[in-house]
């Protein structure tokens, strides 16, 4: 078998095209939000985000009864709500921030488990919920993912200065008049669409990883956010077509295999990048 | 955009300037959050081109005032104009973060950080034109730092980050100007040579409040505020900071010392973390 037709193989099927193209855009637009996500600091809001969603997962899963349009749009509701209300508790103050995230993540995800498990053989449902199934994208939910990925980077871009200046210098911000609670709970929805639209590619329990995996390496890299963002975006969307070959090959889970993609990718910046690597930093105390 | 060219006459972007307010004014200003008050009762009034030094020991309040300057913290009682009115609805206002409160590795250059002065004058959806990009450039030409546009910000010195942060002012056009702590952990050059653009920037019509913990540096300046939580001395530095208040300020964190010269006196000059920073 020559190489193209080792790179070929896997298309001759049309899920796997569709995969394809899904795990492009949600590795680069998870990348591009979670530039935000790490320069910021909210790595558990995002975790905690993923696993919040469970619960509107299994209520559109129990309502429309293996129907998988309606999904998405409950994810996405609870998604939202469950931003705007950590948000609402996080600024009030009595509990510190990981605290009233921890609470609101944890008791939500066990909410979603307990109601797919009313199910009978419910395991390989929650299983796909989870990890996410990327081979089991319809054309539906391709377009749903890149109308709404679309729509998410539009927003990044078009209110680029303001998210840059709220997340550099808060309290700026507020001179400039700048309505920072605003821009705060916008980047929170952001968030919220975004582990939507990775639902089905990584899954709740991963898709942290795209997040804050593609971000870091780029962080390691750039020197400014511009070219962050876009490093950011070609290492998401590197890590999921690479993901997907070794899935094919190696018969491992789709997700995860995206995710070990992007791990390495990481790792390889961590020892080799020039300023911030290690091999650099080694050599700039030698010499 | 006409309004602009007429900024110091109208007030900010097409703000007027109440005839004849003080720049700054607090009147019974307290802030408390949670059983802690921050700040208590404090009232004063500063003429444009004052320059003030505000001092006072760890949790006196200092950057709590300075943000409630800002606009970017309401007070719990009593009232706070600029040019007459509130703080959050006056852009001229420019505010200069501690070193200490900044994530020095965030990817932005120094003059992407400049650049961050013209963003309220742009308005949303706007880009940076022709003449944002050379006030940014005068701006950074104007403290000395032109050279080093391109760098990353972590790769400065402490003081080339603090001039980074005036270059910012400027290029905002601001009319006050609130500096927390800006010589903590500065060299003595490099305390002297920000000490000189503050000079400059009082000269150019600006109103300037600087948090300091450096008592001998803020004797240096026209006037100063003493504060712990309330206000002890407000004035010229040498009505100010006398023995008595000094020792009500600062309490045992205090020590005066007698040497051939006359009185020396230091103050706790610690300040890697304020107490009274805010969340």
């Amino acid at each position: 078998m020559g190489f193209a037709s080792v790179l070929l193989a896997p298309f001759a099927y049309p899920f796997m095209v569709r995969g394809l193209v899904a795990a492009v855009a949600v590795g680069a637009v998870c990348a591009v939000v979670g530039t935000y996500v790490v320069l910021r600091g909210m790595a558990f809001f995002g975790d905690a985000l993923a696993h919040s969603i469970l619960p509107g997962v299994a209520v559109g899963y129990l309502v429309h009864r293996g129907a998988r349009g309606p999904l998405l749009a409950w994810a996405l509701g609870t998604a939202v709500l469950t931003a705007l209300g950590i948000g609402a508790v996080s600024k009030r103050g009595e509990l510190k921030e990981d605290t009233a995230i921890g609470i609101v993540f944890a008791g939500m995800f066990a909410l979603g488990i307990a109601l797919i498990s009313t199910v009978r053989g419910y395991a390989v449902d929650l299983t796909h919920f989870l990890f996410g199934n990327v081979l089991a994208v319809s054309p539906g939910d391709l377009w749903l993912t890149l109308g709404m990925g679309g729509a998410v980077i539009l927003t990044v871009v078009a209110f680029y200065k303001e998210f840059l200046v709220i997340s550099f210098d808060p309290t700026f911000a507020a001179t400039l008049r700048l309505r920072t609670g605003a821009f705060r709970y916008l980047l929170l929805v952001l968030i919220a669409l975004t582990v939507v639209i990775s639902l089905k590619t990584v899954g709740v329990a991963l898709v942290l990883a795209m997040l804050v995996t593609p971000a870091a390496t780029a962080y390691l890299l750039a020197r400014r956010l511009p070219r962050m963002m876009a490093l950011a975006a070609a290492v998401g969307a590197l890590s999921g077509v690479a993901g997907l070959y070794l899935s094919f090959y190696a018969g491992i889970a789709s997700g995860a295999a995206i995710v070990l993609v992007a791990t390495a990718l990481f790792l390889i910046a961590l020892v080799l990048a020039p300023r911030r690597g290690l091999l650099w930093r080694r050599r700039s105390r030698a010499g | 955009m006409k309004l602009l060219a007429h900024r110091r006459a109208d007030g900010c972007r097409g703000v007027p300037h109440a005839p004849g307010a003080p720049a700054v004014e607090l009147r019974d200003v307290s802030v408390r959050w949670g059983g802690h008050t921050a700040l208590e009762h404090v009232s004063f009034a500063l003429a444009a081109g004052d320059l003030l030094a505000v001092v006072g020991p760890n949790g006196a309040g200092k950057s709590t005032l300075l943000k409630v300057l800002a606009g970017a913290l309401a007070p719990t009682a009593g009232e706070v104009r600029v040019y007459g009115h509130r703080p959050g609805g006056h852009i001229c206002i420019a505010y200069l973060p501690q070193r200490s409160q900044v994530d020095w590795g965030f990817p932005v250059t120094v003059r992407d950080v400049v650049m961050m002065g013209r963003i309220g004058r742009l308005g949303p959806l706007r880009r940076p034109r022709a003449g944002d990009r050379g006030r940014v450039e005068a701006a950074l030409a104007r403290v000395g730092i032109a050279h080093l546009a391109s760098r990353q910000i972590r790769e400065l010195s402490g003081g080339e980050q603090q001039r980074m942060f005036i270059a910012r002012a400027l290029a905002q056009e601001a009319e006050l100007v609130l500096l927390d702590e800006p010589l903590a952990g500065l060299d003595t050059p490099a305390q002297e040579g920000i000490l000189d653009l503050l000079a400059a920037l009082r000269e150019q019509g600006m109103t300037v409040l600087v948090a300091l913990h450096e008592l001998d540096f803020a004797a240096r300046l026209p006037k100063a505020l003493l504060l712990h939580r309330r206000p002890i001395g407000f004035g010229p530095p040498e009505e100010v900071f006398t023995p008595d208040r000094l020792r009500e300020a600062y309490g045992a964190g205090l020590r005066i010392i007698h040497t051939p010269t006359g009185l020396a006196m230091l103050g706790d000059s610690c300040c890697a973390k304020d107490a009274d920073g805010l969340r």
